[in-house]
């Protein structure tokens, strides 16, 4: 259940990363490339909030 | 084009003898020890072949290599595949022991390299960008760090006055 206490939050934060760290080195791999392809794709995407302000 | 076959070609540059030996340093090594963070780039050290009557390292037998392969020059780096990759000497006494003293490993059967957590944490330690000490941070509460190997190197690369102000700062 989520909860919004701060320390159960950090917790379950520390928990994640224990996760992701104990990952295999291939496994982690693909998510750096799955993290690089979302980066670019984000960058390059367009800057709908940019252009929105600029409309008004 | 897959990391791991950005480092089957690195892998056939140090078997043809272009470059001496190599490892992986940066924030794909890192991955290897913490959880992984986001990276736009592979750092790989190398040490080259250095011919006789040659005085200076040239990155021209990278390029004559890598080139033909298909790589491309961005800037500092060497495109390949969709991986900019920048190969790097080492830049003093603590990474060229990192690269002595890498981690043989394997990915999806690709033999390679990486530098050890303790090196990899005593050279974010010696460069001290905001970035290196969130990465060394990680490192101590992931408990990823052998403390005597890190304590000697500590010792051995004049870093203990730098990590007791680390500690002071961040870990206290």
């Amino acid at each position: 259940m989520t909860s919004f206490e701060l320390k159960a939050v950090l917790d379950s934060k520390k928990r994640m990363r224990t996760k992701l760290a104990s990952l295999p080195f291939a496994e982690k791999l693909r998510l750096l490339e799955a993290m690089r392809e979302r980066h670019l794709a984000i960058a390059a995407g367009p800057k709908s909030g940019h252009s929105r302000k600029t409309e008004q | 084009m897959k990391i791991t076959q950005v480092l089957a070609l690195v892998n056939d540059m140090e078997q043809d003898g272009v470059i001496d030996r190599y490892a992986i340093g940066g924030a794909v090594a890192a991955a290897m020890y913490l959880e992984p963070i986001a990276t736009l780039d592979i750092d790989i050290f190398v040490a080259f072949q250095v011919q006789e009557n040659q005085l200076l390292i040239s990155p021209q037998l990278l390029y004559d290599y890598l080139i033909p392969r298909g790589a491309r020059i961005e800037g500092e780096y060497l495109v390949i595949g969709d991986w900019p990759v920048q190969f790097l000497p080492p830049t003093g006494p603590l990474a060229e022991d990192a690269l002595q003293k890498a981690v043989e490993t394997e990915v999806e059967s690709v033999a390679t390299r990486v530098f050890s957590a303790e090196h990899l944490a005593a050279i974010a330690l010696e460069t001290g960008r905001p970035k290196d000490m969130a990465r060394l941070v990680a490192f101590v509460e992931e408990g990823a760090l052998d403390s005597d190997r890190f304590n000697q190197l500590l010792e051995r690369f004049g870093l203990t006055e730098k990590w007791a102000m680390f500690e002071k700062r961040y870990l206290s």
